[in-house]
C-alpha cells in the first residue's frame, strides 16, 4: 500500500485500556545498589556541577580512587568498591596522572591498591562522542556501542565524565538536546550495570554567591535527567569568618550540597573539602622545584568548643541563666541597650575564648535550642527588651565530659 | 567575496556542487600564481563555511524532525504534515525536506505495527 494511505488507514488511534499494576512482594524487590555514599548508584546518571576553578576534577578523581581502592578517603562510605574509568576530556594523560599521583600520594594510598581497577582516559589521545546530530538531523550515538562493549569487558563499575560538555556535540542550551546527551549516559549505565558521574560546569552563582541546581550550564534537562546531583563551591568570605578560616586559606576549602536527591534523602550538612598542594618530588634540572599539585581531602571546621569543657560550658550557661541583674537577661546581639555589657558572649570571654568563638559558641547554642530569645520586662528600666534564657533541658550532661561535643557543647 | 564564499558553501553542503568543483572555480577566479596566500586562505575559509553549512543543515533537519514528532504522535493529517514540513531557511532542498517526512511517517507507521 502506498505510504499516505497507510498513514491515512492508520490515523484511527487504538482505544486505551487500563492495566492492573501487579506490585511485586516488597521484600523481594532488590535494594537499590548504591556504590559512594548517596551519591553514585549502579546504572544511575550522577551530576557533579560546579564553577571553573573550585576544585571538581580532583574531588571527581577523589571519589574515583575512593571507589577503585575500597578506601572511604575522603569521609564517605565507600559500599562496594568496583573498577572505574575516568574520562578526563580536557586534559592530557600527563596531567591526569600528576593528580592521581597527588591524590595518592595525599592520602597515602599505595599504587597497588588501583592497579588494574582505575581506567584513564585522556580526550587529548582520542575524541569521545556519545551524541551528536546525524546527517538528516536525527540524533546518533557514535561511540555508545564501543564504550559499553569495553565497559562490560573491563567490569567497570563508575564512569567518570570530566567534563560532560566533551562528552557531546549537541546544543547546549536546548533541552531536548541535552536530554538526549543525558539519555545517551543513562542508556550506557543502564547496559553496563555502572554508575555514571557527569561533571558539569556551572555558568553564574546564585544568591550569596553559592551554586545552585538551577545554575548548571546550559539546558537543565540534563539536572532533570540525573538521578542525585552534588554542587561543589568555593567557602563565602561569610563561611571563612563563621568557621574560622584566614581569609588567604580560603580559597582552599569548598563545599558539597547535596543539589538534587531524587533516591536518598538530601544530606543536611555540606561535606568541607580542603584542596591540599603536593609536591610530586619530580625535578629536574631545568625545573628544580618539581611540580606542586592539587588534591582533595575531608575537612572538618574546628569545634566552636574546642577549648570549652562541659563543665565551663555549663558555668557559663549558669551566669548567662542568672542575668547581668536581677530580673534583666542578657543579649544574643552584640551593641544595642547596653552595648557589648549586656551580650551574652562577654560571659564566655571569662573562659578563655575570644570574642569570635564566643559569638559562634552563642550561634550554635541559639541553632540548637539550648539558648532561646524572648521578651521580658526589664524591671530596672520599667521597657520591654530581648534577652536569651536557658533551657536546661538541653545542658550539656556529665557524661559528655568524656566524649565528644555537639552542636550544644555535649 | 564573502558572499560569494557563503553561495559556494552553501551549494556545496547542499550536495549542489562538489569541493572539487568549487576549488576548480576558485582557481579558476585567482590570478596567476598565489604569491600572497590568498588563494590557500580562500579555500580555508570555504572549507570552514561548508563546515558551518552542514552543521547548520543538520540542526534544521533535527528542528523539522521536532516539529514533526507532535504532529505525527497526534496521527495528523498529510496537508498539515506537509506544511510542517517547510524548511523556512531554505537550506534543506524540496527533496531533503520531502524525504525527510516519508522517513517519519514510515517510521511511525513501523512503530505503531
Amino acid at each position: 500500500m502506498e505510504l499516505w494511505s497507510q498513514w491515512d488507514a492508520a490515523r484511527a488511534p487504538p482505544a486505551l485500556s487500563a492495566v492492573p499494576a501487579a506490585l511485586p512482594d516488597a521484600t523481594r524487590i532488590p535494594p537499590r545498589e548504591w556504590l559512594y555514599g548517596t551519591r553514585l548508584v549502579r546504572r544511575f546518571v550522577s551530576v557533579l556541577a560546579a564553577p571553573g576553578g573550585v576544585g571538581k576534577s580532583v574531588l571527581a578523581l577523589g571519589q574515583a580512587v575512593s571507589l577503585a581502592s575500597g578506601r572511604p578517603l575522603l569521609g564517605e562510605r565507600v559500599h562496594h568498591s568496583v573498577p572505574v574509568w575516568v574520562f578526563d576530556l580536557e586534559d592530557p594523560l600527563e596531567e591526569m596522572h600528576r593528580r592521581l599521583a597527588a591524590f595518592l600520594r595525599l592520602h597515602l594510598v599505595p599504587d597497588d591498591a588501583v592497579a588494574g581497577r582505575l581506567f584513564l582516559h585522556s580526550g587529548r589521545t582520542r575524541r569521545l562522542s556519545l551524541a551528536a546530530l546525524g546527517p538528516d538531523g536525527a540524533i546518533v550515538r557514535p561511540d555508545q556501542e564501543s564504550l559499553t562493549a569495553a565497559a562490560l569487558a573491563a567490569g567497570v563499575g563508575l564512569i567518570v565524565v570530566d567534563p560532560f560538555i566533551k562528552s557531546h556535540t549537541l546544543d547546549e542550551n536546548s533541552n531536548p538536546h541535552m536530554d538526549a546527551a543525558a539519555t545517551a549516559w543513562a542508556e550506557v549505565a543502564e547496559r553496563t550495570g555502572a554508575a555514571v558521574l557527569l561533571v558539569h560546569h556551572v555558568r553564574k552563582l546564585g544568591p550569596n554567591g553559592i551554586a545552585d541546581v538551577e545554575s548548571a550550564r546550559g539546558a537543565k534537562a540534563l539536572t532533570d535527567a540525573a538521578r542525585s546531583a552534588s554542587l561543589l563551591s568555593a567557602m563565602t568570605l561569610e563561611e571563612a569568618e563563621r568557621l574560622g578560616v584566614a581569609p588567604g586559606e580560603r580559597w582552599r576549602h569548598v563545599r558539597l550540597d547535596d543539589a538534587k536527591a531524587n533516591l536518598a534523602p538530601r544530606a543536611e550538612i555540606a561535606l568541607w573539602y580542603r584542596l591540599e598542594s603536593v609536591g610530586l618530588g619530580n625535578a629536574t634540572a631545568l625545573y628544580p622545584a618539581g611540580d606542586q599539585v592539587a588534591a582533595v581531602a575531608s575537612w572538618k571546621p574546628a569545634s566552636p568548643f574546642g577549648t570549652l569543657p562541659p563543665a565551663d560550658c555549663n558555668q557559663a550557661l549558669d551566669a548567662i541563666a542568672a542575668g547581668p541583674g536581677e530580673g534583666q537577661f542578657y543579649s544574643a546581639l552584640r551593641g544595642g541597650f547596653g552595648g557589648n555589657e549586656r551580650w551574652a558572649g562577654r560571659v564566655l570571654l571569662r573562659f578563655g575564648l575570644d570574642e569570635a568563638q564566643a559569638a559562634r559558641v552563642l550561634a550554635a547554642w541559639l541553632r540548637s535550642g539550648l539558648l532561646v530569645e524572648r521578651e521580658y520586662r526589664d524591671p530596672v528600666h520599667r521597657k520591654t527588651r530581648r534577652g536569651v534564657t536557658v533551657v536546661d533541658a538541653k545542658r550539656p550532661t556529665v557524661a559528655a565530659e568524656h566524649g565528644t561535643q555537639d552542636d550544644n557543647g555535649t | 567575496m564573502t558572499r560569494a564564499l557563503a553561495l559556494l558553501a552553501r551549494l556545496t553542503a547542499q550536495g549542489l556542487l562538489s569541493l572539487a568543483e568549487t576549488d576548480a572555480a576558485l582557481a579558476a577566479a585567482s590570478t596567476a600564481g598565489d604569491p600572497g596566500g590568498a588563494q590557500a586562505r580562500r579555500r580555508w575559509a570555504l572549507a570552514d563555511a561548508v563546515a558551518e553549512c552542514d552543521r547548520a543543515r543538520r540542526h534544521a533537519a533535527w528542528a523539522l524532525r521536532e516539529r514533526l514528532a507532535p504532529l505525527l504522535a497526534a496521527r495528523a493529517p498529510r496537508a498539515a504534515l506537509e506544511r510542517a514540513a517547510a524548511d523556512p531557511s531554505g537550506l534543506l532542498l524540496p527533496h531533503e525536506t520531502k524525504g525527510l517526512l516519508e522517513r517519519q511517517v514510515a517510521r511511525a507507521l513501523r512503530q505503531w505495527g
